[in-house]
């Protein structure tokens, strides 16, 4: 029985004292919840076969009255003649400074996770029941311009604008952001096998006015079969597509939707030839509420921060290769219908 | 010689006092000869319902709302398929909920339309046009 000065070390006792107490860590300095595996692992140690390595780890009382956290590797490697061990060779470490990290990691995660879920319920909660009120405000402002619009004098009217205007303006930002919470919140439904193809087409009869009056041409591939919520796919394309249209040059929108087959996942392009994406704000543009021109497009800005939380709810991604006045192409991944071809 | 209808009955059951206005507005807009009566939550309407019934005196049409204190939109609509004596009126359930489970669930209680409460002004006056396609209908195929 041999004890390294590490090990002595690492748990403050004196090497003698470890030897005395006969066994590399003394089953009486182990903490009490680890000791049932201590015994299984020596029993188990017991009976591997030659050259196996077996490791536990487990805590083990400090001479300061703290528990560290110690990894035990064993290896049987001189027997008796009946087979049983005559020779092992342990070798503990002191692993508390990486167990610490891992608990405060795992620590960090799930706080994580539960404050992101607090703030998908915030979100839902508050865009869901300020829209009532806010339905009264729109409404009744409306009633004003519509009963006394031109009674009052003409900036009486200019208000009653503005406040018709910022009215609907938080609506749809109610809207949207109620739209963004649902995206993957509790009881949102189920995935199914969906046509991006049948989507695509449904997506362009709704846009149709849009299409028209812009002069847009949309051409695509045979598009795949993908497992996800039909929905999804739908608020993808045509959030995307009709980005394409309102993000034009110059030139009359050419839009062009493709696919392509990476392992289990498809990726879809939608290329256009609009006015681009300076490099910096590549990341930027999938953020919530994030508006790179103002008030110069309409719109309230979330519609691709929609589109990365859905690609993302899937375990897929969503980027853009684009340059100032060469057009856009946005590529995203959803999960192949049929798995991995 | 021509008789003016009489003016239909309909049973508002609404606790927003706002709303309750812009209903008249819009039955008003679509010259919808009406008699409203107001209950403002569910409990109040089921007293109105049973006051109906003793009278003999069933309102033409019902415009219900969903959330309401005390007794809500589904509770009256379950209520009132219990007593059978108002099979034959039109419920329009008329309510901010946009969520599928309640358009579902008040079909399933025999409500005949579901409307969310629209926040465009024009789009408000259109439940008058609804409640007078629905009165119509009755009308017609009482005749």
């Amino acid at each position: 029985m041999f004890v390294n000065h590490q090990l002595s070390d690492a748990l403050g006792h004196g090497r003698e004292e470890l030897e005395v107490l006969g066994a590399p860590v003394p089953g009486e300095l182990v903490h009490p919840e680890d000791a049932a595996a201590l015994t299984e692992f020596r029993k188990r140690l017991d009976e591997t076969t030659d050259g196996e390595v077996l490791e536990l780890e487990y805590r083990v009382r400090h001479a300061d009255g703290s528990y560290r956290w110690v990894s035990d590797r064993g290896v049987v490697f001189d027997r008796t003649p009946d087979g049983g061990p005559r020779q092992i060779l342990g070798l503990v470490r002191d692993v508390t400074p990486r167990r610490r990290s891992e608990e405060e990691l795992s620590r960090q995660a799930a706080e994580l996770q539960r404050s992101n879920k607090d703030l998908e319920q915030f979100a839902y909660v508050a865009s869901h029941d300020l829209q009532e009120p806010l339905r009264m405000v729109t409404v009744y402002c409306q009633m004003l311009q519509k009963r006394c619009g031109g009674k009052l004098g003409e900036e009486a009217d200019e208000f009653i604008g503005f406040a018709v205007d910022g009215a609907r303006r938080m609506e749809m930002l109610l809207r949207d952001l109620l739209v963004y919470s649902r995206i993957t919140g509790a009881g949102t439904g189920e995935p199914s096998t969906v046509d991006c193809e049948a989507v695509l087409r449904e997506v362009l009869v709704t846009l149709s006015t849009a299409l028209q009056e812009s002069g847009a041409v949309v051409t695509h591939d045979r598009l795949p079969l993908v497992r996800v919520q039909e929905v999804h796919v739908h608020q993808l394309l045509q959030n995307l597509i009709a980005n394409a249209i309102k993000y034009r040059s110059d030139e009359p929108p050419a839009i062009r939707v493709s696919a392509r087959r990476e392992g289990a996942q498809w990726e879809l392009a939608i290329r256009d030839n609009g006015i681009g994406i300076e490099p910096e704000s590549r990341e930027e543009v999938f953020g919530v509420f994030r508006r790179l021109h103002g008030n110069r497009y309409a719109g309230t800005g979330i519609g691709l921060a929609i589109c990365a939380r859905i690609v993302e709810r899937y375990g897929g991604r969503i980027w853009v290769e684009s340059k100032p006045g060469g057009g856009s192409t946005f590529r995203l991944t959803l999960p192949a219908a049929e798995g991995v071809e | 010689m021509t008789s003016r209808p009489q003016p239909a009955r309909i049973l508002v059951v609404e606790d927003n006092a706002a709303d309750v206005y812009l209903i008249q507005e819009a039955l008003k807009e679509h010259e919808v000869a009406s008699s409203l009566h107001v209950a403002s939550d569910g409990r109040d309407a089921v007293e109105v319902l049973m006051q109906h019934v003793r009278d003999g005196e069933l309102p033409d049409l019902i415009l219900l709302d969903l959330n309401m204190a005390r007794l809500d939109g589904k509770g009256v609509l379950r209520t009132l398929r219990a007593m059978r004596d108002f099979d034959s009126v039109p419920v329009v359930i008329f309510t901010s909920s946009s969520s599928p489970e309640d358009v579902d669930e008040t079909r399933r209680l025999g409500a005949n339309e579901y409307i969310v409460k629209p926040s465009d002004l024009g789009a408000f006056m259109g439940i008058g046009g609804t409640i007078k396609t629905l009165l119509e209908r009755g009308r017609g195929g009482g005749a």
